[in-house]
């Protein structure tokens, strides 16, 4: 409780200090009016302009238009010139001559409309003239949902990006690939960059025991969404070939906010979402806790008749009694021999964990057995995430600096979790001399929270919630929490805590602090030389506790663990830039740059297993020895490169780039890797006299790249992990990982072709690309026969073949003066193939999934994360067959299905009208099989609407076999007749016939992903309350699943977190969240 | 300023030079963690611990299925639902590479003593495997460092069996008995002779576990001990037994049985029912005391019938306290009981043992009570007891071995496929009605992983053992007869 109060008083401190900002600079703002002046900037056609820029000339003082084009502004006395500019036109400077309406006509810059984006080593680029696909997204786009992980707001938004996110739990990591798969074991996520700097982006999980996790999110989650300025997604391997080893799955690029080089302004910004659970298992409600149809309550630990099972296959809920029920032989007979009365005509009464206790017989008074339908959906409560933002910049002649604080306070749907992350963001550029600039940018992140457990553990809410039995009235658990000796209250003793109990004593603290930062200079020789210097670093030191309180199931004297993560990221850096116009038609650029990187990571972990004193959480307050663990892991890359790129009259382009690596982690004999790039594009548009009303542009373009790749940190040698010492004796074990005899860097090739065309002016605009890549010498720890003494071995091994096809489609099918419609559309198509393993091995074990019925493999002919396990043998009428007892037969081991979509995509339609926009987005992803867990538990214990209902006969399957009743399997015997062997669904619920099978669904969805309203107030009114912008949005995200082939589960959650081995397979966590909130945003 | 800036970049250029120097990577690659040379007695240490909880656990399917204890909830392994995906062959990668690496060193140092014990715990590793699974890997497993071999043909069992006497009398030649390898030897305190007795026990126990396939060298062999005792010095009293002694108060390596007595756990060890009734029957009061407790509620010993859900625990008997549920319970590895009960059947196969069939018989029952320290009183003229009381010899001594193993559920399991005793009425269990007509469980299953990591010679193997039903039933393995 203490801990919820500091937090408490943390924040309201936090809000107090944001408001006082918001006051100071609302009174510095709104002190200098005098003359306004008004006014309408339009293109060459008389089309308004919104959001061009017009200042005071010579000053940062100034304003934008609405959306119409009208600007309204308060000119100080004294002016005399405003500029008006706006990008892809040419600025115009038009004097004021004491003129109070000033209307301009804007004339387009020269040439062609620029489209410029960041790429590798943060080189910015035409657009045009690249050679590979690319992907930029605006910050805002990023920003505008309040999405606290940026991965997730990438979802649906771009081609050939897979996003994954685990769960609605507070800090949910969440996982991007692009472009499919292409290392077997490996990472396969793409390299985060920010400011030219590699962070990390790893996702851990705190394994605490043997069941207890905790998903400490991904990295790249602590960039501030609010900082971002652009995001761009460096897709194949021409586009990451520069950032070696660690592009080779593609680049996240991202800059942050500079500051305005227009003047000092303010914007602030609140973003409030409210959270619901997307979807609920379908849970029963016709019968209560028990086995057999019999329960009744003393103990919870098995003392009464089947109180120590959590399952649902107890007596009827609901049951009202008749009187052939309470005869002799009767269908309550097990009651009525334990001496319960009941009443015909009333509900059936036993005693249960509520039922008060007789005070003279100590004995529990029998209560009516009712159902509970809402006790797990009451249990989630609405989730609260504010997300607040106040940027402060500044700019001019002399360079620029920007400050942002934003603090995100997230509350879970799951009581008493929560996340708070304060961020301070600065960046400032200047120049030192003429020709030597600075330039610095960081971030400090501070996270405190209390995430949710995770892991098949009973410390897991997500996992108690399939194991509830279905009367049991979790509202009386909220009120009754404790007895007054400190043990909970609990609905079954011998197997879960009381969920408001666990929730409120057993606790999961995460506390981070993490810092970004890099500055550089930057010295400009001359016109066409620059060379800059950089050194950049990603520090995080991160403590996940896990605490378990006295009383609770497992751990009665309590239990403490504290892990601490250390990371860091070091990159130093060199760049010489050149470019030259060698003639009028060619101009020749190049890069020569070298990289030192420095990566390393500790991990300390303490474990304290009882407690002294109850509820104090420290590791002296032990009963018995701590015991520690020490984990630390260094490595580094040193790197040489450079590129060359030609440009011939803008319409013929060609990059060559090469790139040497040293590697500490490979043999001293292998550690030196070169691989080379090059790309050709060509706008051909250009070249020929063609109708650029109705063509308007088109493009081709080529590219071939390889990409080099090292490993991780040890794995060349055997070594031997220590256990602790047998009184004084030393205890080690070999290490069953079998080191390498000769390792080489792994190779990724890739091949990529694209297309642009725009129609109509630029209406439609088609962005198709083909790409096929092969990674080779893959270096993974291949799991092998134990028999071999080794359960697995690094090795070079074979060839993993990605192709797929890309499509972007974008089109404004109306564009009016007031109303506008734009209608994005990416799809995109990945096919992995394992074309080869090594010459010993042709089929590897990648990982199981949750509860073992699944192993993903890597089969030689087969797909890249094809699923292994045991399902049905079917008969040639297509059904599965059963043997002469009515049980289905289990194959051998055989492929069912496969981790990977087929394909996704997503449709965005925008509606603009005035200062009204409206934006839906709905994505889709066919395919990709999940193994679900709650479906084979939930059967089994009888939780789950699946496990009632009527059978054939028309009679409740529940009922005797005897009376019609029982269960019975939609097969044929083996001579293809239709079974009619019944069974007592009690009885055979656990029977794990074709386990692998029977609980694969296809993961396909259709999901209506995003929808958002926003209004952006007319500047002339901004302006008269003293601001120079305001907007307000709705939005949604993750609202409703469309479509769906599972059954109680939402196909994007994963089990655990959104690692690679977590993929295809959910169980135990808690639903994935609906969002709904506002956001509003203010510049001064 | 100019040329300050040139400096300042010259600077820069100098200092990333000094640093990317790749003459360090060696260094920086070397595990900082785990070390590459370890004494090899701590890998002995290692494998020792790891063995006695392996082949001796109290809570796991074999126990169950030795009907001794059995689950009231979890009763999925109690019902033979076992599947391949819930075994594994982590043995040979565990404490059977250790004892590889260990061997290797030992031999190095010339260390025979040790080399001894490397052999001997091997052998019995490798017995307990074969005896859940059947053909397995043997010759040419742990050889992933050697040649790469990463696939690993099964061997038979028959041929494990031979190879295993091998080595244990290779073993028993080395050893000398007067020394002591120190306190890293976990087991016995460094102490030779108690690992001379234990390999040649272990020799016995080899022999009469093959006698129904192979009497001819059974009988060679267990004559061969019995008449050579100071070649072939046996376990021969209760305090020269193998068992493991564990350290009572420390948080890692107390005893393995020790279960904190308000953890739900404890309820998991319920006493069987045929357990309960075989002793009760007998009126085995003194040793059912010791390997139960009476049920909270009626003060009676109340077993339950293996795989029954539903029972109320008060009402039920747990495994005993003191002896198997305490902070310092012993693993029990080998016991002088055993030992009698070996020549006690040799000796009605006519082998010469020194004994009758009887003295061995009344011995070992002796052996098992003075083991708890009881008294025998009348116990040996019980009616189902008596060796001369008219129930088929076999069969008694089959009962009494089976009953002084527990809890030790691989061998009573092993023993009870082996022989058939004590009978067993399966229709009174509700395992029988999962399974029909397939009866009771014959072997582990093979492992899964073996399917996908070393499938040729797993199928191989399964095809050299016919008649295995759903992995599990069907065909017992090369020495279970029927």
């Amino acid at each position: 409780m203490e801990r919820k109060l500091t937090h408490l008083i943390n924040n309201k401190l936090y809000a107090i200090s944001v408001m006082a900002f918001l006051l100071f600079f609302l009174s510095a703002t709104s002190g200098f009016a005098q003359a306004i002046i008004s006014g309408k900037v339009t293109d060459e056609t008389g089309i308004g302009l919104p959001g061009a820029t017009v200042l005071i000339h010579n000053s940062t003082n100034g304003t934008i238009t609405d959306i119409d084009g009208n600007y309204t502004f308060s000119v100080p006395e004294g002016s005399e010139k405003l500029s008006f500019s706006f990008i892809g036109y040419e600025t115009q400077i038009v004097s004021i001559n004491s003129a109070s309406v000033i209307n301009v006509k804007m004339e387009q810059d020269g040439k062609v409309l620029q489209e410029v984006v960041v790429t590798a080593l943060g080189i910015s680029r035409d657009k045009k003239s690249l050679g590979y696909a690319v992907q930029d997204i605006d910050g805002d786009e990023i920003y505008k949902t309040a999405e606290t992980n940026l991965i997730n707001a990438l979802a649906g938004k771009s081609a050939g990006v897979y996003i994954n996110n685990s769960n609605g739990n507070v800090g949910a990591s969440s996982r991007i690939v692009i472009r499919g798969n292409s290392s077997l074991t490996g990472n396969n996520q793409p390299l985060f960059v920010v400011d030219g700097v590699p962070i990390d982006n790893s996702i851990v999980s705190s394994k605490q025991g043997n069941y207890d996790f905790t998903d400490m999110g991904n990295g790249a989650a602590d960039i501030n969404p609010a900082d971002i300025a652009e995001l761009t997604i460096l897709k194949g391997g021409n586009a990451a070939a520069l950032y070696g080893s660690r592009g080779a799955n593609g680049v996240v690029l991202i800059t942050t906010k500079s500051g305005s080089k227009k003047g000092f302004n303010v914007v602030i910004e609140n973003a409030t979402t409210f959270s619901n659970p997307l979807l609920l298992p379908d849970f029963q409600n016709e019968y209560g806790q028990g086995g057999g149809q019999q329960f009744w309550y003393k103990d919870g630990l098995n003392g009464g008749k089947n109180d120590g099972v959590d399952e649902s296959f107890g007596p009827r809920l609901d049951y009202v009694v008749k009187a052939e029920d309470i005869q002799p032989g009767g269908r309550l007979y097990w009651a009525i021999e334990a001496g319960f009365p009941q009443t015909v005509g009333e509900i059936l009464s036993v005693p249960q964990f509520n039922s008060p206790i007789d005070p003279f017989t100590g004995e529990r008074i029998p209560t009516p057995w009712i159902s509970h339908p809402d006790n797990v959906k009451n249990f989630y409560e609405t989730g609260i995430t504010s997300i607040t933002n106040v940027a402060l910049s500044n700019g001019g002649e002399w360079g620029s600096i920007r400050l942002s604080l934003t603090n995100s306070d997230q509350k879970g749907m799951v009581p008493n979790t929560n996340q708070v992350k304060n961020t301070i963001n600065f960046s400032g550029q200047t120049k030192l001399t003429e020709k030597l600039s600075f330039e610095a940018r960081g971030s400090y992140i501070n996270t405190k929270g209390n995430l949710n457990g995770a892991g098949y553990t009973f410390n897991n809410i997500g996992m108690q919630t399939l194991w509830t039995a279905r009367q049991v009235d979790w509202e009386y658990l909220k009120n009754n929490v404790e007895n007054p000796d400190g043990t909970p209250i609990s609905w079954i003793n011998r197997w879960h805590n009381n969920p408001y109990w666990m929730q409120y004593k057993n606790l999961n603290p995460q506390a981070k602090n993490r810092m970004i930062g890099n500055a550089s200079l930057k010295y400009q020789f001359n016109d066409w030389l620059n060379f800059t210097a950089r050194a950049g670093t990603d520090y995080s030191n991160e403590s996940v506790e896990l605490i378990r309180a006295y009383h609770g199931i497992n751990d009665r004297e309590g239990k403490y663990i504290v892990n601490n993560y250390y990371r860091q990221e070091t990159n130093a850096d060199f760049l010489f830039s050149a470019s030259k116009a060698i003639s009028t038609d060619f101009t020749l650029s190049g890069n020569f740059g070298g990289n030192l990187m420095n990566q390393k990571y500790r991990t300390q972990g303490s474990t304290v297993n009882r407690l002294v004193v109850p509820d104090v959480y420290s590791l002296s307050n032990a009963n018995e020895p701590a015991i520690a663990s020490y984990f630390q892991r260094e490595k580094e890359i040193q790197s040489l490169y450079g590129s060359v790129s030609a440009d011939y009259k803008g319409q013929l382009f060609l990059d060559l780039t090469g790139r040497n690596d040293w590697s500490s982690t490979l043999p001293s004999n292998n550690n030196s890797y070169f691989y080379p790039s090059a790309t050709a594009s060509w706008v051909f548009s250009e070249t020929f006299d063609i109708n650029q009303d109705l063509f308007s542009f088109g493009k081709v373009r080529l590219g071939w790249a390889q990409v080099g790749n090292d490993t991780d940190p040890y794995r060349l040698n055997a070594t031997y992990s220590a256990a602790t010492p047998y009184g004084n004796n030393p205890s080690f074990s070999l290490n069953p990982t079998l080191p390498p005899l000769n390792l080489v860097n792994e190779l990724i090739t890739s091949k990529e072709l694209g297309f642009n065309f725009k129609f109509f002016q630029n209406r439609i605009d088609f962005d198709l690309t083909l790409y096929e890549s092969s990674a080779k010498n893959q270096i993974l720890s291949a799991a092998i026969s134990e028999t071999a003494g080794y359960n697995s071995m690094v090795i070079n091994a074979g060839q993993v073949d990605n192709n797929g096809i890309e499509l972007i489609l974008n089109g404004s099918p109306i564009v009016a003066n007031n109303f506008s419609w734009d209608v994005t559309l990416n799809w995109s198509k990945n096919r992995s193939m394992v074309i080869a393993l090594n010459d010993d091995v042709d089929r590897l074990n990648l990982y199981k999934t949750e509860g073992n019925q699944i192993t993903v493999v890597a089969d030689v002919g087969g797909a890249y994360g094809d699923m292994w396990g045991r399902g049905f043998v079917y008969h040639e009428s297509g059904k599965p067959i059963v043997y002469a007892n009515g049980v289905p037969l289990t194959s051998e081991m055989r492929k069912l299905g496969n981790v990977m979509p087929d394909w996704i995509g997503g449709i965005n339609n925008s509606f603009n009208y005035k200062g009204i926009s409206l934006s839906v987005l709905i994505d889709a992803k066919v395919g990709g099989d999940v193994w679900s867990r709650t479906n084979a538990d939930g059967w089994a214990t009888g939780a789950l609407k699946s496990t009632i209902g009527l059978n054939a006969n028309g009679v409740p399957v529940r009922d005797p076999i005897s009376e019609g009743g029982g269960w019975l399997f939609d097969g044929v015997f083996e001579n293809g007749t239709p079974n009619n062997i019944y069974k007592d669904l009690d009885g055979f619920r656990w029977n794990g016939f074709a386990k692998g099978e029977r609980w694969l669904y296809d993961g396909t969805y259709v999901k209506l992903r995003q929808v958002m309203l926003g209004y952006s107030l007319p500047s002339s009114f901004a302006s008269k309350i003293g601001m120079r912008a305001a907007e307000l949005s709705l939005f949604g995200r993750n609202l409703a699943l469309l479509y769906s082939k599972t059954e109680n589960f939402d196909p994007e959650v994963s089990n655990r977190d959104a690692s690679q081995s977590s993929q295809g397979s959910e169980f135990g966590s808690n639903p994935s969240a609906r969002n709904m909130g506002f956001r509003v945003r203010l510049t001064f | 300023m100019k040329i300050n800036i040139i400096k300042l970049f010259l600077s820069f250029l100098l200092i990333l030079a000094a640093t990317a120097c790749t003459d360090d990577f060696e260094e920086m690659n070397t595990s900082p963690n785990d070390l590459t040379k370890v004494p090899y007695k701590s890998l002995i240490t290692n494998a020792e611990i790891s063995i006695a909880n392996t082949y001796n656990a109290i809570l796991s399917g074999v126990v169950s299925w030795s009907r001794y204890n059995v689950r009231d909830v979890y009763v999925h392994g109690d019902r033979y639902n076992v599947t391949g995906s819930e075994t594994s062959f982590s043995y040979y990668n565990g404490h059977l590479k250790n004892l590889d690496e260990a061997m290797k060193l030992a031999m190095q140092a010339e260390d025979h003593n040790s080399v001894a014990v490397t052999k001997i715990l091997t052998a019995y590793a490798f017995q307990n495997i074969t005896d859940w699974f059947g053909d397995i890997p043997y010759t040419e497993a742990l050889k992933g460092d050697v040649d790469a071999l990463i696939f690993p043909k099964y061997d038979t069992q028959e041929s494990i069996y031979a190879d295993l006497i091998v080595q244990l009398k290779a073993a028993n030649a080395m050893i000398d008995p007067d020394a002591n390898i120190g306190s890293a030897d976990v087991w016995f305190n460094g102490d030779m002779m108690m690992w001379k007795r234990f390999a040649n026990s272990l020799l016995l126990r080899i022999y009469m576990r093959m006698s129904l396939v192979d009497a001819a060298t059974a009988k060679a062999g267990i004559e061969e001990i019995a008449g050579n005792p100071s070649t072939f010095p046996i376990i021969n009293s209760v305090d020269n037994a193998a068992f493991k002694y564990w350290i009572p108060g420390d948080a890692v390596y107390r005893s393995p049985y020790w279960m904190n007595p308000v953890n739900a756990a404890v309820q998991e060890n319920v006493t069987s029912a045929f357990l309960v009734d075989f002793m009760k029957d007998r009126n085995d009061l003194a040793r059912l005391s010791v390997y139960s407790e009476p049920a909270a509620n009626s003060g009676e010993y109340v077993g339950l019938p293996l795989g029954t859900l539903g029972q109320n625990t008060p009402d039920l008997s747990i495994m005993g306290l003191n002896e198997f549920r305490s902070l310092d319970s012993p693993t029990r590895i080998m016991r002088y009981s055993e030992v009698l009960f070996i020549f006690a059947e040799a000796a009605l196969n006519g082998w010469n043992v020194g004994m009758t069939p009887k003295e061995a018989y009344e011995a070992a029952i002796m052996a098992s009570f003075n083991e708890y320290g009881l008294d025998i009183g009348t116990y040996l003229s019980e009616p189902n007891v008596d060796f001369n009381g008219g129930t088929d010899q076999r069969e008694l001594i089959g009962d009494q071995k089976w009953v002084a193993l527990y809890p030790d559920g691989n061998q009573g399991w092993a023993e009870i496929r082996r022989t058939g005793y004590p009978t067993y009425v399966a229709t009174t269990e509700p395992v029988e009605s999962l399974f029909p007509g397939k009866g009771v469980i014959k072997r582990m299953p093979y492992p899964y992983s073996e399917d996908i990591n070393n499938t040729a010679n797993l199928s191989e193997a399964l095809a050299r053992q016919p008649g295995i039903v759903d992995e599990k039933f069907g065909a017992g393995i090369w020495w279970d007869v029927e």
